[in-house]
């Protein structure tokens, strides 16, 4: 019986995207926040940070994201660039500890700063649906991106 | 509501009119709307609002937010202001929001058999506001507008480590523009 190496897989995939991204000058965020997750307001960001207060972002050369993080959740859209500031629409699936559901999420960043890193600053909040209702997580996170 | 929280409700009034006045005077447009909202102080309950809208041309937007309750004695109120910047977002039926807003929820208790014991109290807080709308339906009169705001305030020194309070309001809005 062959076994998929997906171990192996993902590193190739993540290499790739590494390098795509570096030869596009399209930025590779790393954030740093506590997540709102349902239960009133955010704690402080762990030292050193948890899982949950973690987010990556991926942004492709036509200004389309990937954004993955345990809370507020997995999203894929539309990046509104304005050189520092930027916006951002699209949808996904929305987590908190209330529940999982799709949904429309929405970010303002500011990317602060010239050259390879910069400093990145976003509040991203989100809406899902789900069967007992709908669920509203949001993180304000701080780190670098990677142009 | 005491005197003194009356006092502060219209302070806050006040001052953002006066700001938002001056500013829309400098411009060549102003735009009036009110509508409701969906509102949600992060623990994903959802409690209806009232919201009244004004904007200049040039994209200075002024909301006031209203909410509250009662439950047997106890009376809460909600207010939050806010004073933004909008500017179009690829295309005029979106439009972005960033700015600042301040917050006064209040609370009431009374107690009818013992006067003495009755007790207020309102928190205070300065944050800021980021918005998205979205220019659903338009005659030349009237347009209707969906909304998506964020409201964000730091949690007093906890904010060194990103601690915050965050509201939602999820809306509807009819505006006129003259």
């Amino acid at each position: 019986m062959t076994t998929i190496p997906i171990k192996k897989l993902l590193w190739m995939i993540g290499t790739l995207t590494l390098i795509e991204s570096k030869a596009l000058s399209a930025p590779i965020s790393l954030r740093f926040g506590p997540p709102g997750v349902g239960t009133g307001g955010t704690n402080p960001v762990g030292i050193p940070p948890s899982l949950a207060d973690i987010e990556i972002g991926y942004v492709s050369a036509n200004k389309w994201e990937t954004n993955i993080s345990a809370i507020p959740g997995l999203f894929i859209g539309k990046r509104i660039d304005f050189k520092g500031p930027y916006m951002s629409l699209g949808g996904g699936l929305a987590i908190s500890a209330n529940g999982v559901g799709p949904g429309p999420y929405s970010a303002f960043g500011y990317d602060f700063g010239s050259g390879s890193f910069r400093f990145n600053a976003e509040y991203k909040q989100a809406i899902g649906l789900t069967s007992k209702g709908t669920i509203n997580p949001y993180a304000l996170r701080i780190g670098i991106a990677w142009y | 509501m005491n005197r003194i929280q009356k006092k502060s409700i219209w302070r806050y009034s006040l001052l953002s009119l006066s700001i938002f006045v001056s500013i829309a005077k400098a411009s060549y447009g102003f735009e009036i709307g009110s509508g409701v909202s969906a509102v949600e102080d992060g623990d994903d309950r959802v409690r209806p609002a009232a919201v009244i809208h004004a904007s200049t041309a040039s994209g200075i937007t002024n909301r006031f937010l209203f909410y509250g309750r009662d439950f047997g004695p106890v009376k809460e109120r909600n207010y939050v202001l806010s004073i933004s910047k909008r500017w179009d977002v690829g295309s005029k039926t979106w439009q972005g929001l960033v700015g600042g807003a301040v917050m006064a929820d209040q609370t009431e208790i009374t107690f009818p058999n013992s006067p003495a014991d009755n007790t207020s109290y309102t928190s205070t807080n300065f944050g800021m506001n980021f918005g998205l709308h979205w220019l659903a339906y338009e005659t030349k009169v009237v347009q209707l507008k969906a909304t998506w705001d964020g409201y964000i305030f730091p949690a007093g020194t906890g904010f060194i480590f990103l601690a915050n309070a965050r509201k939602s309001a999820l809306g509807l809005m009819l505006q006129t523009q003259f």
